[in-house]
């Protein structure tokens, strides 16, 4: 306890005033000053400054650090100028930066830093990184190409826009479409939505199912946003409202475009268009063609019913000419014809006649030629019968010498005809003669 | 089809009806007999494809009206 009053009697304590001011001395310190640092925003609010808090988040979203930041107006100024040159969008809540700080300790409201400097370029490596992301997941699960296969009619005249309610880009897109001078017709609707701050997402979303309760009555969705090209873009690098933008049961235009580049609902809109001028002008051509190839199949129709009742009439007109006078040269034809036959029949006829003749004498010849001829071997051959028959008549044989013996009108050829006594006729060449047989001798009795 | 039905179809059924039958006339088959009447049929859906692109209709008008915040 002595000690202890000692201490309170020896020790004098300063203020806390003086001991602040000992922290402002160590927060000058040159290490923790123009230090370049990387941290998340939050909480930032423009008044004549700009006010936030830089804090660092572990890999589970935890804050594991946390300081209050400030950028001085004028400084402010000119970097968030800067900033949105690069990134295409302003200094805000949300965003990976990296910043030149100083620690700056005020003995009244303590310790934050002083921003004087922000690279952009982090900021758009990381919003790169992010949107690449999302793409890919996109892609990944089809929702790039699911928009762009639903059929947009012809000329889509029924559109629902999705705008913010008197956005400049809104009436440049309405005063184009209504003001176009090939005096093709649209018919809009307005769904109003945020189109940019935290509120993007949800406001773009509930206005796309609001359009699909009417989609009966509607061509396509028109999402534009309007203005200049500095506005806040980064609400639309967002996975939700692109997936639902993708299963719009519409297709959807996207005009919401930026000089910079795109947005990841561009990759998942059915037709992307820069500026809401351009999609009014997509739809217009639209139109246009349309109305062009009516025109085509205008001129298509008449000149073909034309053409087709001039060659009809010219195909008449030739038959009327060519029946009287192919008639007519059937007629000579024929007229020729049997002229002809009329010369030809007398001269043929007198031609085969004569061939006939020919024929018919040329026969004549033969037959009687073969006729002379086989008369003359027959006349040889009964000749040559006679002669046989002159040489073995019994006459003949007689005149040789030879007799003959018959009995009773019947020849004798052999003695067993005959016996002795019988009476024998024996012919010879000058006469017969009588006689009686005295004996019979037979050659077979040897 | 009848007037009223005609009257109904969509510009994309229209100008699809509308190609087909040019192209039927154009076509070496398409005789004199059916001209006539493809030519008044391409005739009645030109009418109403250029109608439909270029007056206002004003029920869709009104539908789409209605519906706009």
């Amino acid at each position: 306890m002595s000690t202890q009053q000692d201490l309170f009697q020896t020790v004098e304590p300063i203020s806390l005033l003086d001991f602040n001011s000992r922290i402002k001395a160590l927060v000058n310190s040159p290490t923790v000053q123009n230090c370049w640092i990387k941290a998340e925003t939050s909480d930032v609010q423009v008044r004549t400054h700009c006010y936030m808090e830089l804090v660092q988040k572990n890999d589970r979203g935890d804050i594991v650090a946390r300081i209050g930041a400030i950028i001085w107006g004028n400084v402010f100024q000119a970097l968030n100028a800067k900033f949105e040159a690069v990134t295409g969008q302003k200094i805000a809540t949300g965003l990976s930066v990296m910043v030149r700080v100083s620690a700056s300790f005020n003995e009244k409201f303590g310790l934050k830093v002083v921003v004087s400097d922000i690279n952009p370029e982090f900021t758009l490596g990381d919003m790169i990184r992010q949107r690449l992301e999302i793409i890919r997941k996109l892609e990944a699960e089809g929702l790039t190409e699911l928009n762009r296969q639903i059929e947009m009619v012809p000329v889509p005249q029924r559109i629902a826009v999705i705008s913010a309610t008197g956005a400049a880009g809104y009436g440049d897109f309405t005063n184009q479409l209504n003001g176009n001078q090939y005096g093709v017709k649209f018919y809009t609707a307005l769904f109003s939505a945020s189109m940019q701050g935290a509120n993007t997402v949800p406001s773009v979303m509930a206005a796309l199912d609001r359009i699909e309760t009417h989609s009966e009555h509607l061509d396509c969705v028109v999402i534009i946003r309007g203005g200049g090209s500095t506005s806040d873009l980064n609400s639309f690098d967002n996975y939700e409202l692109a997936a639902r933008v993708a299963r719009c049961a519409l297709p959807v235009i996207v005009g919401i475009g930026h000089e910079r580049d795109e947005t990841v609902l561009d990759y998942v809109a059915g037709v992307r268009v820069k500026t809401p001028t351009a999609a009014a002008e997509y739809l217009i051509n639209r139109g246009v063609a349309a109305l062009a190839r009516l025109g085509e199949l205008t001129t298509a129709v008449t000149t073909t019913a034309k053409d087709m009742v001039a060659r009809a009439t010219e195909q008449l007109k030739y038959y009327g000419d060519f029946i009287p006078l192919s008639a007519k040269r059937v007629i000579e034809t024929s007229r020729l014809s049997i002229d002809n036959a009329a010369t030809a029949i007398p001269l043929c006829v007198k031609g085969r006649i004569e061939a006939e003749s020919l024929r018919l004498s040329h026969c004549r010849d033969i037959v009687r030629v073969s006729a002379q001829q086989r008369l003359s071997n027959e006349q040889t051959r009964l000749q040559s019968w006679a002669d046989k028959l002159e040489i073995l008549s019994p006459r003949n044989i007689l005149n040789r010498g030879f007799a003959l013996a018959m009995r009773n009108g019947e020849f004798v050829t052999d003695p067993s005809q005959i016996k002795a006594g019988d009476n024998v006729t024996i012919h010879l060449k000058a006469g017969k003669v009588r006689t009686t047989v005295n004996e019979v001798i037979s050659n077979n009795t040897k | 089809m009848s007037k009223e039905e005609t009257k109904d179809l969509t510009y994309a059924q229209a100008s699809g009806e509308l190609e087909q039958i040019v192209q039927k006339m154009q076509s070496p088959e398409c005789g004199i007999d059916e001209l006539s009447e493809l030519t008044k049929r391409a005739k009645e859906l030109l009418e109403l494809c250029r109608k439909k692109l270029t007056a206002t209709d004003e029920e869709v008008k009104k539908i789409l009206d209605s519906m706009s915040d």
